[in-house]
């Protein structure tokens, strides 16, 4: 988005999150990369930094309620534009109080669009997250390959991908259960796989309460354990869990049409047959939208942001919640006889076809044709109120 | 070539503030006077620092206009005016201030007074109190009025439920402490058959202040059920609100001018105000009555309810007090006011 906006003509300077940056500012793609704080979320120099960047509005892509209420961001008379981001349903307190004096609000799915409107919000503007349509694509013919290179012998195995990072309310336990009651409900499909793409031992519990205050909440499982409990650590190719080295460090989204040792994203994908996103509500599932780009359809939890990005993939029913605290705020369980259903009925279709109409479905989500109109109309109306000159003519923008 | 100002101000049509909405009345009148306004927007809310107000006087597109208007009030500058003007006085251009509020820290009342060109106050207190500082030259504009005929009683009665026949005292404006809803509360507590419709909310969106919940439970114990408070209320409520009403009470104890209760004289509401100066020169002119204590109100509210011809009298120096002060007229004299700066300037 960044970049984007400055290939546009827009003077964006960027102020990375969790102490980053910690030499001097640099300038990348026409984008100028400031030092980060000390705070991890800027919240000690997120104010100089707007004034010194001239700005006319400061964009937080974080969720509001980790920002102190005492700290820089939420009290400074700057035109604050925080993305709401929304993972449970109700939308809490702990975020909306973060919320009254803002500019603007960017809601990335149009779940969180009308939670803050039902609580009251007029101030919120739609803005869809984007993906790299023509990067996140589907390699024809080359399915096989990518299973292989993502170590998987036969060509011809059925694969699932949870991508995920294992805390409390991506549901990990649950969604492994799911695949679990898929394989104890289908005996006669013996090539199945389920790549976990996440990390193996989970969130611990001095990592849950330092992301309690950051806002992420609830530590994770260990999914070695939680795979013994369920019988599934036998034999060995039903479940694959790349090593922790590999999560904490990641794979770029493309490295070219190597097929023996490029390992990406998009490979992922299309190594894939399905992605499985069944957790306790996501405001958007970045993950159902790049495999459906990649023309992998995905299973989402009928609830909060999910369904509104699965396309023509699957939802499955929620048969309970839990509670968050006192304000109400849900997460949902998706019914594990529906996941497996839904595991099933993705096996039993046309995946090609399937995963053409995912892609073509995706392409609302592409940088350049969709989503960067959101931006030019969103800025060209905050234009209007920032620099806003009255004649008789109407209001029009003055800079 | 028309006049072309700069204007900074808290803008937003989101943005609850009372000098917001002056503002935007103001230019929109000055617009079909044919003046352009550059709005240079103001945060509203949040903490200000020297940097943050140097940034908003340094955005003022000097190249592009003749002149800079400020719309001052103390809370929106947090005693950072210096920072402020020294910023703008750079731009080399004469520097119009209005002053929505003076007296109240005469220190930044001297301060905006040297470092403008000229000020504008609303009324003849003002500028007393600014004489009694030491300036000289202060301007009066009155605050403009945009009358506006409510909608039939019965019909506004029928659109909130409220029987017909009701006698209904109200009020509309922010659910400020020094609005003295108190006061009013307890002078219509008095009058046994009267209802009190409270119009407005709070500057932002969020849960109740403390002192709207006291001023409810307050209400609930003075005059249970015969209380309503309807929460804000956007612009294109206000015919239906104000219609429902019979007369407004207005009960700030502190006000160098109101919006509020200007709002209530455009709506050619019969209103019954506090003794403050800035009421009692509109009493003078016969736009509204002022009580002397809380027995008083109870008094002159009771009688509107009751005397027809005394509240039609009311309503229409409301009414008369509204259309000499239009926007339109209030345009003009900004327009006349600037020219002369202006021309000023050129003969130094």
């Amino acid at each position: 988005m960044a970049t984007r906006l400055a290939k546009k003509g827009h003077f964006v300077a960027h102020v990375p999150m969790g102490r980053v940056n910690r030499m001097s500012d640099i300038v990348d793609q026409g984008v100028l990369i400031t030092r980060s704080g000390l705070n991890p979320w800027n919240d000690d120099v997120i104010r100089r930094r707007y004034v010194d960047s001239k700005a006319d509005m400061l964009i937080t892509l974080k969720e509001p309620w980790l920002f102190d209420p005492n700290g820089q961001t939420i009290r400074s008379a700057i035109n604050n534009v925080p993305y709401g981001i929304i993972d449970h349903d109700p939308v809490s307190p702990a975020i909306t109080s973060k919320l009254h004096t803002t500019f603007k609000i960017i809601a990335p799915s149009r779940f969180a669009e009308r939670q803050l409107r039902n609580s009251g919000f007029q101030n919120v503007v739609y803005i869809p997250h984007g993906i790299d349509w023509n990067t996140y694509k589907i390699l024809e013919g080359h399915k096989a390959e990518c299973k292989k290179l993502w170590y998987m012998k036969d060509p011809e195995i059925f694969t699932g991908i949870i991508i995920a990072r294992n805390q409390g309310r991506k549901m990990l336990p649950r969604q492994i259960r799911g695949y679990a009651r898929f394989l104890e409900l289908n005996p006669d499909i013996r090539k199945t796989n389920m790549i976990i793409w996440s990390d193996a031992r989970g969130q611990t519990q001095a990592d849950a309460d330092e992301a309690a205050i950051l806002g992420i909440s609830s530590q994770g499982i260990d999914i070695m354990h939680e795979l013994r409990l369920l019988g599934l650590d036998e034999p060995r190719d039903r479940i694959t869990i790349p090593s922790i080295e590999v999560i904490s460090q990641g794979v770029p989204d493309w490295s070219g049409p190597d097929y023996t040792n490029a390992f990406d994203m998009v490979k992922l994908y299309n190594a894939a047959d399905f992605v499985m996103l069944c957790s306790g509500g996501e405001c958007v599932g970045m993950p159902l939208i790049e495999g459906a780009s990649c023309g992998t359809a995905g299973i989402t939890t009928d609830a909060t942001g999910g369904p509104e990005h699965v396309g023509p993939g699957l939802t499955v029913k929620w048969d309970d919640y839990i509670n968050l605290g006192s304000s109400g705020a849900r997460y949902f369980l998706a019914s594990i006889d529906g996941m497996a259903e839904a595991i099933t009925r993705i096996y039993n279709t046309d995946r090609e076809k399937l995963g053409h109409r995912a892609r073509s479905w995706a392409k609302r989500f592409d940088w350049e044709t969709g989503v960067m109109s959101y931006w030019d109309k969103f800025l060209e109306d905050c234009e209007t109120e920032l620099r806003p000159r009255v004649t008789s003519e109407g209001v029009k923008a003055w800079a | 070539m028309g006049l072309k100002i700069a204007v900074v101000t808290p803008w937003g049509k989101l943005t609850r503030c009372g000098i917001r909405s002056y503002s935007e009345a103001l230019t929109s009148a000055l617009a079909k006077q044919g003046v352009e306004s550059y709005i240079v927007r103001l945060p509203r809310f949040g903490d200000k620092t020297p940097e943050i107000v140097r940034n908003v006087a340094e955005s003022v597109p000097a190249g592009k206009v003749d002149l800079i208007s400020v719309q001052h009030e103390y809370g929106l500058y947090m005693n950072l005016e210096s920072h402020f003007y020294t910023e703008l006085r750079r731009h080399g251009l004469p520097i119009v201030t209005t002053l929505h509020a003076v007296g109240v820290i005469g220190s930044t009342d001297v301060y905006v007074t040297r470092n403008s060109s000229r000020v504008i106050v609303h009324n003849k207190h003002c500028a007393r109190i600014l004489r009694r500082e030491g300036y000289r030259n202060p301007f009066i504009i009155p605050h403009g009025c945009d009358f506006k005929p409510t909608i039939p009683r019965e019909e506004a009665r029928a659109k909130y439920s409220i029987p017909p026949q009701a006698k209904i005292v109200g009020y509309v404006g922010y659910l400020s402490e020094y609005k003295g809803l108190e006061i009013l509360i307890e002078a219509c507590s008095r009058i046994r058959d009267a209802y009190l419709l409270i119009g407005g909310g709070w500057h932002v969106t969020g849960p109740e202040p403390e002192n709207v919940t006291h001023l409810k439970m307050f209400a609930e114990q003075r005059m249970p059920s015969r209380y309503e408070f309807t929460g804000f209320v956007p612009d294109e409520d206000l015919p239906s609100v104000y219609g429902a009403m019979d007369c407004v009470g207005y009960c700030s104890h502190l006000a160098t001018e109101s919006g509020a209760l200007l709002m209530a004289l455009s709506h050619g509401k019969a209103v019954v105000s506090s003794p403050l100066p800035p009421f009692k020169e509109k009493e003078a002119v016969g736009a509204l009555v002022t009580y002397r204590n809380s027995l008083d109100l109870t008094a002159k509210l009771n009688r509107l309810l009751n005397d027809e011809v005394e509240r039609k009298r009311l309503e229409d120096g409301a009414k008369r007090y509204a259309e000499e002060n239009s926007w339109d007229a209030v345009a003009k004299r900004h327009i006349c006011f600037f020219e002369q700066v202006l021309r000023q300037k050129k003969a130094r």
